[in-house]
């Protein structure tokens, strides 16, 4: 059962990870590549972490990768939002409304 | 595994990219991505130990310290080019290569008589290294077992050699004496959130490289990756804060003693009858440690230096377009 | 074993289209932006394969990673920002 829940987490990881990806090639201004990539990312990140989690049962295996799983969920966000700020201090235009 | 050859296919694009990238700053990234894929290649060809030094030297310290270098030049290039266009620069320049093409001759020589005489050991050396590491010095990696037991000589030139790099750094770039390093460069924290979070994370790397440093013996890693670890919560302090608060001075004095104890704890391992079985494992504890501590003291003293460089090399063209 | 091995070459090929969009970029900081998703999709391809190979010392591998690539990413954004 745990088998079968994990791989359907991890498939639906592969999908959202998926969709990041051909977001940062589909949109055509910077800021809206930011926003879908780091979003999708995280929580492609999550999900796939948790099918490894619920696949590998109670170990300490497990609480390794939640450790992984909490500092990167403190930290990806940072480093997109210190991408962002980078790219608005420097002037970066914001798009229009048409996109 | 076969995965591989994505990731060097990746690896020969980002090559050829960075070579011909017009801004130093793109190639600069071009290189940290380079070495984020170099380390999953040192994971995958069971080098678990390069991997964590590869991953942390290559995609945040050298990147750092590049980045550094590289703003720092370009504010100044025109001063640095007139510099080594004079003829005696140029004469100083061939007169060191003319001095390196002669030694490199003697070199030649003197290996070409060593060939003649390379004896056959029988078995390969790494027979006797992986079947008796464990019990001749008490470490679970072998890694560890070579550089702080076998190879400790080894060891200890590396150390003074980082030590001596480090020192000419501090000397050349001019960190002016008696001076507060930290009035020169506070400025206000650039993002409020980055400087909250990244406060909450220092303990969190901080117990992390010392778990890397201490269990350096049983698991992958060691003294000089624990090290660069410790040596990197200096750096995103500085960026996340704007702030030193640390006196380089006192950090330029620990390094010197904690090479000093390096090798004062090495000279134990001429004292076989000293060494019994408990004992080999705190030693090797106690050298990953004092190494961790001299690398991450080494490393915070480089990356200050060249900050410093920098931020003066900024102040005085703002100066001078202001004045 | 083999859906593992079928979800490591997808995020393979993954990381080498962020590769690309790295090298193609237009500004600095889509080739930072890459930088940083590539640096979660090698911590996820370490995770996988030390589940795959049952050893967890790998994970100490990957908590490096998405340690210092936010570390590189935070001080390469901080540097290519322009002021003024």
């Amino acid at each position: 059962m745990s088998e079968l829940v994990g791989n359907v987490l991890m498939g639906v990881a592969l999908v959202f990870m998926t969709c990041g990806v051909y977001g940062i090639f589909r949109f055509r201004h910077f800021y809206l590549r930011i926003l879908i990539s780091s979003k999708v990312d995280t929580v492609g990140f999550i999900t796939l972490t948790a099918g490894i989690m619920v696949k590998s049962g109670l170990n300490f295996f497990t609480l390794k990768v939640l450790i992984i799983v909490v500092f990167f969920v403190l930290t990806n966000p940072l480093a997109t939002h210190s991408i962002a700020r980078s790219a608005y201090k420097s002037q970066y235009p914001l798009p229009e409304d048409d996109v | 595994m076969p995965v591989t050859i994505v990731f060097l296919l990746a690896m020969v694009v980002l090559a050829v990219a960075s070579i011909q990238v017009r801004k130093a700053e793109i190639a600069v990234i071009y290189l940290g991505i380079f070495s984020l894929f170099n380390a999953i290649f040192y994971l995958f060809y069971s080098a678990p130990d390069l991997s964590l030094a590869e991953a942390v030297i290559g995609s945040a310290l050298a990147t750092a310290l590049f980045l550094v270098a590289i703003k720092g030049y370009t504010l100044r290039r025109t001063q640095i080019k007139s510099e080594y266009r004079s003829p005696k620069m140029r004469l100083a320049l061939f007169g060191e290569l003319f001095w390196g093409v002669v030694f490199l001759t003697i070199g030649f020589i003197v290996i070409s008589f060593y060939f003649g005489t390379v004896q056959d050991v029988g078995k390969p050396a790494w027979y006797h290294y992986v079947r008796s590491f464990i019990s001749d010095t008490g470490a679970r990696n072998a890694v560890t077992a070579i550089y702080l037991n076998y190879r400790v000589f080894d060891t200890l030139f590396e150390a003074l050699l980082l030590l001596v790099g480090i020192l000419a750094t501090a000397y050349f770039l001019e960190w002016p004496e008696g001076k507060e390093p930290e009035e020169e460069i506070a400025t206000k924290p650039d993002s409020e959130i980055v400087a909250r979070i990244s406060g909450l994370l220092y303990p969190f790397i901080l117990l992390y490289g010392f778990y890397i440093i201490v269990n350096g013996h049983l698991t992958p890693g060691g003294g000089f990756q624990g090290g660069a670890i410790l040596a990197s919560v200096f750096i995103i302090r500085y960026f996340a804060q704007r702030r030193l608060g640390i006196n380089i001075f006192i950090l330029q004095r620990l390094e010197k003693s904690f090479f000093l104890g390096i090798i004062a704890l090495s000279m134990l391992l001429l004292l076989p009858e000293f060494m019994n079985s408990d004992f080999k494992v705190f030693h090797l504890v106690l050298m990953n440690i004092l190494i961790g501590f001299k690398v991450c003291c080494g490393l915070a003293i480089l990356f200050f230096c060249f900050i410093f460089q920098q931020t003066k090399v900024e102040d005085t063209k703002g100066r001078s377009e202001r004045g | 074993m083999i859906f593992e091995q079928v979800i490591l070459w997808v995020l393979a090929i993954l990381a080498v289209a962020l590769t690309l969009r790295a090298v193609l970029g237009p500004t600095p900081w889509d080739r930072i932006l890459g930088f940083n998703l590539l640096s979660a999709k090698i911590v996820m391809i370490i995770a996988i394969c030390a589940f795959i190979l049952k050893k967890s010392y790998l994970l100490d591998v990957a908590l490096i990673y998405s340690l210092f690539s936010f570390v590189g990413t935070v001080i390469i954004a901080r540097f290519v920002e322009k002021r003024d």
